[in-house]
């Protein structure tokens, strides 16, 4: 097989071509059969609270025995999440709600419009969300504390969000079990505990589980009746294909696979009846490398396939995990403006026992993802010390040709992060990345990843205001102290740590609510039947039956409050060359008025990302500060929080909504994305850049980093040029890098596919953490997006 | 003293222009009228201590004056004229409101969100009137 990306071309894979454009000009569409399904059967059989567990496995199956079977022209495997071949899925037990106001209109406004018929949204207005009115995750919240205070901020959004009102994900099932034991196995295991559990609850939850398990087989068996009707009426090529399917979906995914196909179609069949489980957000795949190998393997010793034929199948897969999108308001733009449901795939790293996991699957995706170069999945490449040369070689490559993916990870930190919160060094090798880019135990992890974002730049403007909030001017967080009246920084840091614990209280408090209220409305059964750990302990994943229990924490303006910490420290607190009195005024009047002041803060104080080892000291401690506070406190299933420097799009949603900062920052403007450098600040270039990040103490960061990075195609397609990329990503990684990823796009391409997006459709570009397509962001990220400082190499 | 009355007027204007539209397009749209149907509520739309109120009983729409303890749903507007320029900008983006701290709320979101629905459907109504759909 080549395994150089530049040898790959869709030409050469036309069903691939095909599929690929097929998906690209779908239009968006709601697809209400589930909410219709989920609404109607507790209409007729009411919603018994007493039970949960077991009620939700039964409506479970009943989504999964009456789904409507859509199968699309030319793919290899059968599922698909909706009706449509790019559909959303409506949630109304969570927040799906929100889009009631813009149902009437969707399908004809100017930006973004989504299609929905005048008889889906009379469904959804008169019918679905009258019957959920009290029954939300977030109503009945709201209700049992009284409108409390955290949910009130939460619903500002400016301080922080907690995503459980929004449904369970952010992990990645044990699919390796799925393929290699099949459904049935499965059933019979919890038929057997069944029969020994320890208590009501625990045999609850393993009948619960038959019936998940029993829902997702008839699910395929249906697709598989439908594959042979279907090939009835088709062409003979097709009419052969279609029975392939039919077969393999009668195999799995109840009993074990046994070829490629048969694996990614079992993998693929039961991810379509996980997100109508529950909520479409980052549920990940896993080292699908290490997963389909064996597969791969004796498909090719037995000649039933060619390598070629492999590619087709897995990037069947590939096209399919993009069937499916989140389905947010407008105001959403500016959040996830753009966003996939960030369905991750890690290739490449370590074994659990320490050795390369590298084999011929990780370059067939690597390959895949430079030809596809699509925005699912969000393609992850581990690498390690012990990586070969022509991995990295290819990795680099495949980004080069994406332009967008792999992101890359240093296995050394990461696992050293994932042991220092508690994971064994075997499972922490096995790490797979979830959603933009958090590292989680494949399998065995209840992980909530993306549980709460957090604006660390809030608390900084809370600090500097006495608890106040300057846009609203309401006291929100504790009086901590006057700004003028600081003696000295360590005053004003103390202060910084009372509003951090403060508000950190109110999110955890918050998110374990949330949490709690999961466990009483809607466990999932069906995932937890593939997270290891919840046989043992008969436990639903909600109640903390995993093997791994955390909760994730985004964290959004690192480095913003860690220049304007550095400039506080330096400046106002140190050799006082700006006064409290001048800096709150500078801040108030947005610098107009106050230039030299806004010179002083931007080009005298020292920056993070310019290799100055007093700015980055600051920026560890704050990381330090962060995660000490979160680790204050455990989440209701007795585990951790794990802190991550990682944004989507709230960089720039949540700028918008900030003030000026001490760092020079001015009002409005995008916050720096991930544990990236504030932007135009790094000016010694990416090496200084990356030293400063690899700064940052990787075993506080627990739910991973993103540092994004740009870079010219048109430089680095210049002889040697990828060479030297290469060299600085190793470079990086032996200094200590946790994390990295690279828009790899010129300028003037990005700026005339803001003026023309007819002809970028598919023009692909890293966001912080996951991809987009460029034109489906808005403006506001465009421009932070083009403002990105260029590396030189 | 001039910025308290005006922002009293916002109130009452608003809550009055909302009633106002909404009878136009419940007498002209079936689908209008069809999401009225047993839908019973009270908003209440006040800042600082005035208020009024636009009511939804069996399949009609009334407004009244003064606050009430405990309606359904209570919209208290932090900065009317900020909430009429959000407004006029795009009228069904409530949650933009919420984001921009320019409106606070009291009670249960569904009510907002299917206020924010009528507004849409009357928005659709007037689209349709001006492409020659509606008579």
């Amino acid at each position: 097989m080549e395994n150089n990306s530049s040898a790959w071309n869709l030409e050469q894979y036309p069903r691939l071509k095909n599929l690929r454009n097929e998906l690209l000009s779908a239009k968006k569409s709601v697809c209400v059969e589930r909410a219709r399904l989920v609404t109607e059967y507790f209409i007729k059989n009411g919603f018994d609270e007493s039970r949960p567990v077991l009620r939700q496995a039964q409506v479970l199956r009943h989504i999964l025995e009456n789904l409507t079977p859509i199968i699309f022209n030319d793919e290899l495997l059968a599922g698909s999440t909706t009706r449509f071949r790019l559909g959303m899925v409506v949630y109304p037990e969570f927040l799906s709600l929100t889009i009631w106001p813009e149902l009437p209109t969707m399908a004809t406004r100017p930006v973004d419009p989504v299609f929905i018929s005048d008889d889906d949204a009379d469904l959804l207005a008169n019918l679905v969300f009258p019957f959920w009115k009290d029954r939300t995750i977030i109503e009945h919240v709201r209700r049992e504390g009284n409108n409390p205070d955290y949910l009130r901020l939460m619903e500002r959004i400016v301080f922080y969000a907690l995503t459980k009102a929004n449904g369970i994900s952010h992990l990645v099932p044990d699919y390796e079990t799925l393929v290699r034991r099949g459904l049935a196995a499965l059933i019979e295991e919890a038929s057997e505990r069944e029969k020994s559990a320890k208590d009501q609850e625990s045999a609850e939850f393993f009948r619960a589980e038959q019936v998940c398990f029993e829902g997702v087989i008839r699910l395929a068996r249906k697709y598989s009746a439908a594959c042979e009707k279907e090939a009835e009426r088709s062409a003979p090529e097709r009419a052969g294909e279609l029975k392939e399917i039919a077969a393999a979906l009668k195999n799995v995914p109840a009993r074990p696979a046994v070829t490629l196909q048969e694996a990614l179609q079992s993998i693929w069949i039961t991810q379509v009846a996980l997100h109508q489980e529950n909520s479409n957000m980052a549920l990940s795949f896993g080292r699908l490398d290490q997963i389909l190998y064996p597969y791969y393997k004796s498909d090719l010793a037995a000649g039933r396939i060619d390598e070629k034929r492999a590619a087709e199948l897995v990037g069947c897969l590939f096209i399919k995990m993009g069937d499916h999108l989140p389905l947010a308001p407008l105001a959403g733009q500016d959040v996830i403006g753009g966003a996939s449901t960030d369905q991750a795939v890690t290739v490449g790293g370590m074994k659990p026992d320490g050795t390369d996991g590298v084999n011929e699957l990780t370059y067939l995706m690597l390959n895949l993802s430079a030809m596809l170069a699509l925005r699912e999945p969000n393609m992850c490449a581990r690498f390690h010390k012990g990586s070969a040369p022509e991995y990295r070689q290819a990795a680099v490559e495949s980004l080069f040709h994406n332009g967008a993916a792999p992101a890359l990870y240093g296995d050394e930190q990461v696992i050293k992060a994932l042991t220092a919160h508690g994971i064994d060094l075997e499972d922490a090798r096995d790490y797979g990345l979830v959603g933009c880019v958090e590292p989680v135990c494949c399998g065995r992890s209840m992980s909530m990843t993306g549980a709460i974002m957090f604006n660390l730049a809030a608390i900084l403007e809370l600090a500097l205001n006495n608890g106040v909030y300057p846009l609203s001017g309401l006291q929100i967080g504790p009086a901590a102290g006057s700004f003028k009246e600081f003696k000295n920084f360590d005053e004003f840091l103390e202060a910084f740590k009372k509003q951090l614990d403060f508000m950190v209280d109110l999110a955890a408090i918050g998110n374990d609510h949330f949490a709690k209220a999961h466990a009483r409305l809607h466990p999932t059964p069906l995932l937890s039947g593939l997270i290891r750990g919840t046989s043992e302990s008969g436990k639903d994943v909600t109640w903390g039956g995993a093997k791994y229990n955390s909760s994730g924490v985004g964290v959004i303006g690192l480095a913003d409050v860690a220049d304007s910490l550095v400039a506080l420290k330096e400046l106002v607190f140190g050799n006082q060359t700006i006064s409290r009195d001048e800096l709150l005024a500078a801040l108030d009047d947005d610098f107009k008025g106050h230039e030299k002041t806004f010179a002083l803060l931007t080009e005298k104080a020292s920056k993070y990302g310019t290799d100055d080892p007093k700015a980055d000291q600051v920026a560890a401690e704050i990381v330090d500060l962060v995660a000490s506070s979160f680790q204050r406190r455990k989440n209701p299933r007795g585990g951790n929080y794990h802190i991550g420097l990682w944004s989507l799009t709230m960089h720039t949603g949540l700028g918008s909504l900030t003030g000026a900062l001490p760092n020079g920052r001015k009002k409005g403007r995008p916050l720096a994305s991930g544990a990236t450098p504030v932007t135009g600040v790094a000016r010694k270039g990416p090496t200084a850049s990356f030293i400063s990040t690899a700064r940052l103490p990787a075993a506080r960061i627990g739910n991973g980093m993103a540092n994004n990075h740009k870079l010219s195609k048109s430089l680095l397609g210049k002889q040697g040029k990828l060479e030297i990329f290469r060299a600085l990503i190793d470079g990086y990684f032996r200094a200590g890098g946790m994390q990295v990823q690279f828009n790899i796009r010129d300028k003037q391409t990005l700026v005339h596919a803001q003026e023309h997006p007819e002809m970028y459709r598919d023009l692909l570009v890293r966001v912080s953490g996951y991809t987009a397509y460029f034109c489906d962001l808005n403006r506001s990220m465009q421009d932070e997006i083009i403002a990105r400082v260029e590396d030189d190499i | 003293m001039l910025k308290k009355a005006r922002n009293a007027l916002i109130v009452h204007a608003m809550v009055i222009g909302i009633w106002l539209v909404f009878h136009l397009v419940k007498s002209r749209s079936a689908r209008f009228r069809k999401a009225l149907e047993q839908f019973n509520a009270i908003y209440q739309f006040r800042t600082g201590d005035t208020g009024r109120r636009l009511i939804f009983s069996d399949g009609r729409i009334k407004i009244r004056a003064g606050i009430i303890s405990a309606p359904d749903y209570e919209l208290v507007l932090l900065d009317p004229p900020g909430v009429l320029k959000r407004l006029y900008k795009n009228p069904d983006d409530v949650i933009k409101l919420l984001m921009e701290n320019k409106i606070d709320q009291r009670g249960n979101n569904f009510y907002l969100f299917k206020l924010g629905y009528l507004v849409g459907l009357c928005q659709r109504w007037f689209q349709e009137l001006f492409a020659g759909r509606n008579s």
